[in-house]
C-alpha cells in the first residue's frame, strides 16, 4: 500500500498547501489594502506626515512578507505592485491629493489582482 | 498556487485521454500514461529554469503532482485490469489466420505500408507466412508465424540437445575489478591474479575487459596499447 500512500499523502500536502497559500495571500492583501484605505482617508483630511508614517509601516509589512510571495507569485507582478509603492512615497512626499489618490487607487487593484491570481476559481482554473 | 495544481491534474488527464484516441500507432515504445508524464514533465522543467520571473514551484509543484498521479494510475493498474485496460488499452490482433482484420487496423489507424514495414523490419517478406499479427499497447507489433515459417528449432526437428546457454558476468570492466561480481562468481581477488598471469597480464588496468560464465568459460580482452 506503500506506493498508494505515498503519492496519495504528498498531493493531499500539494493541495493543502496550494489551498493555505491561497487563503493567506487573500488575508495579507486584504490588511494591506485596509491599510491602504486608512492612509488615503488620512490623506483627504490633508494629514501627511501621518499618511507617510502608516504607509512606511504599511511598505514595512509588505517588504517583510516579499520572500515567501517571490517563491509562490510571478515575479512582474509583485514588481508593479512595488513600484506603485514607490510612486505613492514620491507623490505622498510632494502631498499631491488627486495623484496619491489615483496611485493608492492602483495599488489596492495590484494586491487584488495578486490575490485574485493565488485563488482557487473556475475562472482561474479554466 | 492551487490553480496550477487543478490545471496540472487536468491537462495530464486531457492528454491521456487525447492518446488513447489517437490510437496505439502514435505511442512508440512508451506506454500511453508515460508518454503523457514524459511530454508535460519537460516542458515544466524548461520554464522555470529559463524565466528566472517565475517561481521554482510553479514548476516544481506541476511535477510532482504529475509523478504522484503517474504512481498513483500505476497502483490502480496493477490492482484492477479493467482500469489498466482504460489506461493503456488491450493488445489487438490485426492478422488472424493469415487474413487481415481491416476494421480492428482501422480502428487503430494502422496502414497497410505501417503493417508491411513492421512486417519486414520482423524478416517476414510474404504476408502468407503470418499467422497472428497482435498489436501491443505500447505500439510494437508481435508476430506469430505458420510452423512452416518459423525458424527451425531442434525442439520442430525432435532432437535433443544440451543446454549450453549461460549468462557472462562482467569480473573486469575497462580496467576496474567488478568486486560485487567477482564475489557473487564465487571467485576471489587471488583467482582472478592467477587467471590474468596465465595470459600475462601483470594488472587489471590492462584488461578492456573480462568475463566469467556459469560453466567457468572465461573471455578476457586485453587493452590496445594506445587505449
Amino acid at each position: 500500500m506503500k506506493a498508494f500512500y505515498i503519492p496519495a499523502g504528498l498531493l493531499a500536502v500539494i493541495l493543502g498547501f496550494s489551498l493555505w497559500t491561497c487563503r493567506y495571500v487573500e488575508q495579507r492583501t486584504s490588511h494591506w489594502s485596509a491599510l491602504l484605505e486608512e492612509i488615503d482617508g488620512l490623506a483627504r483630511q490633508e494629514e501627511w506626515g501621518q499618511a507617510e508614517e502608516r504607509l512606511k509601516a504599511a511598505y514595512a509589512d509588505w517588504d517583510a512578507s516579499q520572500t515567501f510571495f517571490h517563491t509562490i507569485m510571478d515575479h512582474n507582478e509583485l514588481d508593479e505592485a512595488e513600484n506603485l509603492f514607490a510612486g505613492a512615497f514620491a507623490v505622498c512626499r510632494e502631498a499631491d491629493g488627486a495623484d496619491f489618490h489615483m496611485l493608492l487607487a492602483q495599488l489596492m487593484g495590484q494586491l487584488r489582482l495578486l490575490s485574485e491570481t493565488q485563488s482557487v476559481s473556475i475562472k482561474n482554473v479554466l | 498556487m492551487a490553480t496550477a495544481f487543478f490545471r496540472t491534474i487536468i491537462l495530464y488527464f486531457i492528454l491521456m485521454v487525447g492518446l488513447r484516441l489517437m490510437g496505439k500507432r502514435q505511442i512508440g515504445e512508451l506506454e500511453p500514461s508515460e508518454l503523457v508524464l514524459t511530454l508535460i514533465i519537460s516542458d515544466l522543467a524548461a520554464v522555470p529554469m529559463q524565466d528566472f520571473g517565475i517561481p521554482l514551484v510553479n514548476g516544481l509543484f506541476p511535477i510532482v503532482t504529475l509523478l504522484c498521479l503517474s504512481m498513483l494510475l500505476s497502483f490502480f493498474s496493477l490492482k484492477s485490469i479493467r482500469f489498466r485496460g482504460m489506461v493503456c488499452g488491450y493488445p489487438t490482433v490485426i492478422i488472424r489466420d493469415g487474413k487481415i482484420l481491416q476494421q480492428n487496423m482501422a480502428r487503430n489507424r494502422f496502414t497497410v505500408d505501417e503493417l508491411f514495414e513492421q512486417l519486414r523490419s520482423q524478416g517476414y517478406s510474404d504476408l502468407a507466412d503470418v499467422k497472428y499479427a497482435v498489436l501491443e499497447t505500447s505500439g510494437q507489433i508481435s508476430i506469430l508465424p505458420y510452423t512452416k515459417a518459423s525458424p527451425m528449432t531442434p525442439q520442430v526437428m525432435n532432437l535433443d540437445v544440451p543446454d549450453g546457454v549461460t549468462l557472462p558476468v562482467l569480473l573486469i570492466n575497462d580496467g576496474h575489478i567488478m568486486s560485487e561480481n567477482l564475489s557473487a562468481s564465487g571467485y576471489d581477488a587471488a583467482w582472478l591474479d592467477k587467471q590474468l598471469r596465465e595470459r600475462r597480464l601483470t594488472s587489471p588496468r590492462q584488461v578492456f575487459f573480462m568475463t566469467v560464465d556459469e560453466a567457468g568459460s572465461i573471455t578476457c580482452v586485453a587493452k590496445e596499447a594506445s587505449a
